[in-house]
């Protein structure tokens, strides 16, 4: 009838445990080889991280020979969930036939999900590495073309990120028609 | 007494009370230095170099802040608890000796009264979580006490069993005079012979100041801030600093009793040959340098353990310390009487 003493489910602990000071002067070392390591930190406003190519930063329009590759379909404004993209179609003599008269994206809005990006037939809008951008009214916030637009250049390793990753299986399941495509980038780019 | 001699006392005073509090802003840089080294971190950089200014970037936005006293709370109690903690604090550190001709006092019951002094400590701790009125403050203060009791015996047996090595080995008859502690350690060191004492009082020490593993009193994740969760402005700067006080204090205590105090090694074979003020200046560092690594000590112990839970530390206290330096003061008694 004695008394249960102790918690059931605690750990029962060898004698070495219990008398506490061997595994503290263990402790005790580990965290004194700790401060010989370098330090991890890093100073954000004057040392700048890099970001992977899988990074998702502000998305951008790519910008190939002057020229926005986009041909506003719509389908990023469409599949954006938080209805941050809005644009406005408009012809041009070009191959591509369309282009976006107006393409603004709220930042405020933006979610950085990558819808735009995963669903875009032309590979016109992408995520960029750009992270650390800031605004002060909600005027600032909403981006134009003039700061959408992207030299395809400086994307390049995000494009070829996304020839590599996205849609892999898709591409393998179905064969598209590459002839006679004349919308299709690709096909413009094989024929330039 | 001559007016010179109150004029030198004043000066020792002064100069050790704020030397005392500019170490305090030192060691709230070294915790946040040392605590950024262990976690791979950078700490404190951004005000003058290497961030050495920020403890005083502290202190000036805890002056600037608002002193809020909550409206139900014991208005004067609530005030005059920082009060107790500070005075207490300093008032420990009277009798310090920082060499063997720099103290404020040299008391013949030196031990006992700074044992009696930090304990007092703990009822600037209790008044203010019970002055508070907050649940909160009242739990860490309740606990605090509750600590306080059951830390104080095992590190009294302890230093009684320092007692016992100082009455064997010193050459001066009060054995309570600090002096005459670290006169009795000229030729080994008391860690030496009394190494679970010194274990036992370094962890008591932790519990006396409140400081991690035993910081129960303050637990920021469980009560907020523990007993100055109402306290805001200086008057929390008050507690701050004389926790760092008690932090000095006990490393100083330790050092005295066990690692020689201001005792330089191999002292004898130099000491007449040099300039007495060298000499002064010489212990004045070697205890400086004793005190500082027990607090490292501190500091390193603070950011490797996690807090013990309430009821593993009563366990300890009672039903660990106590006896064992119950054990440890009578195996040193019946060792001392063997050699006798």
């Amino acid at each position: 009838m004695g008394i249960k003493k102790g918690n059931p489910d605690e750990r029962k602990l060898a004698w070495h445990h219990k008398v506490h000071f061997i595994e503290v002067f263990k402790g005790m070392a580990y965290t004194f080889k700790m401060m010989f390591k370098p330090s991890v930190t890093v100073e954000y406003p004057e040392e700048k991280w890099t970001p992977n190519d899988e990074f998702r930063g502000r998305p951008v329009l790519v910008l190939e020979k002057d020229k926005e590759r986009c041909v506003a379909c719509g389908l990023c404004a469409r599949s954006c969930p938080p209805l941050a993209i809005s644009m406005q179609a408009a012809e041009t003599d070009d191959d591509k036939e369309r282009y976006p008269l107006t393409f603004e994206i709220n930042m405020l809005r933006c979610i950085y999900c990558g819808y735009c990006e995963e669903v875009c037939p032309e590979e016109a809008i992408v995520m960029s590495k750009d992270y650390d951008f800031t605004f002060t009214n909600r005027k600032d916030a909403i981006f134009d073309k003039t700061k959408l637009l992207v030299k395809k250049e400086d994307l390049q390793p995000r494009l070829q990120f996304l020839e590599k990753k996205r849609n892999p299986i898709f591409g393998k399941i179905f064969k598209f028609l590459t002839v006679n495509n004349r919308h299709s980038w690709k096909d413009r780019a094989s024929k330039n | 007494m001559e007016l010179a001699d109150i004029g030198r006392i004043l000066a020792t005073i002064l100069s050790i009370v704020g030397g005392l509090i500019t170490a305090a802003a030192g060691m709230v840089y070294a915790e946040r230095k040392v605590a950024a080294l262990i976690q791979q971190r950078n700490g404190p950089n951004r005000v003058g170099p290497w961030g050495l200014l920020q403890p005083f970037a502290d202190v000036l936005k805890l002056f600037i802040k608002e002193d809020i006293v909550p409206s139900i709370s014991n208005k004067f109690v609530h005030f005059l608890a920082p009060v107790i903690s500070l005075l207490v604090a300093l008032s420990a550190v009277a009798l310090i000796p920082f060499a063997h001709n720099i103290y404020i006092a040299d008391i013949n019951i030196g031990i006992l009264y700074t044992l009696a002094i930090t304990s007092i400590a703990v009822y600037g701790i209790t008044l203010s979580g019970w002055s508070s009125n907050s649940k909160y403050a009242l739990l860490g203060g309740l606990r605090s006490s509750a600590q306080m009791i059951s830390y104080e015996l095992a590190m009294g047996l302890s230093v009684v069993s320092v007692i016992l090595l100082t009455n064997h080995f010193s050459t001066k008859d009060e054995y309570l005079r600090l002096s005459s502690i670290i006169d009795a350690q000229t030729t080994v060191w008391n860690i030496f012979r009394n190494p679970i004492g010194f274990l036992i009082f370094l962890t008591c020490a932790f519990a006396e100041c409140n400081r991690a593993p035993f910081d129960l009193a303050e637990a920021e994740q469980e009560l907020v801030g523990g007993f100055h969760t109402e306290y805001s402005s200086m008057k929390f700067g008050t507690f701050f600093l004389s926790e760092y006080i008690n932090m000095f204090m006990a490393s100083a205590i330790t050092s005295i009793l066990f690692l020689g105090g201001y005792h330089i090694p191999f002292e004898g074979l130099f000491a007449d040959k040099i300039n007495p003020t060298l000499l002064s200046v010489l212990e004045v560092m070697m205890f400086l340098t004793k005190t500082s690594f027990l607090i490292f000590v501190f500091i390193w112990v603070r950011w490797t353990l996690p807090r013990f839970k309430y009821n593993q530390l009563m366990n300890i206290g009672w039903k660990v310390f106590l006896p064992l330096s119950l054990l440890n003061l009578v195996v040193i008694a019946a060792v001392l009487l063997f050699i006798k």
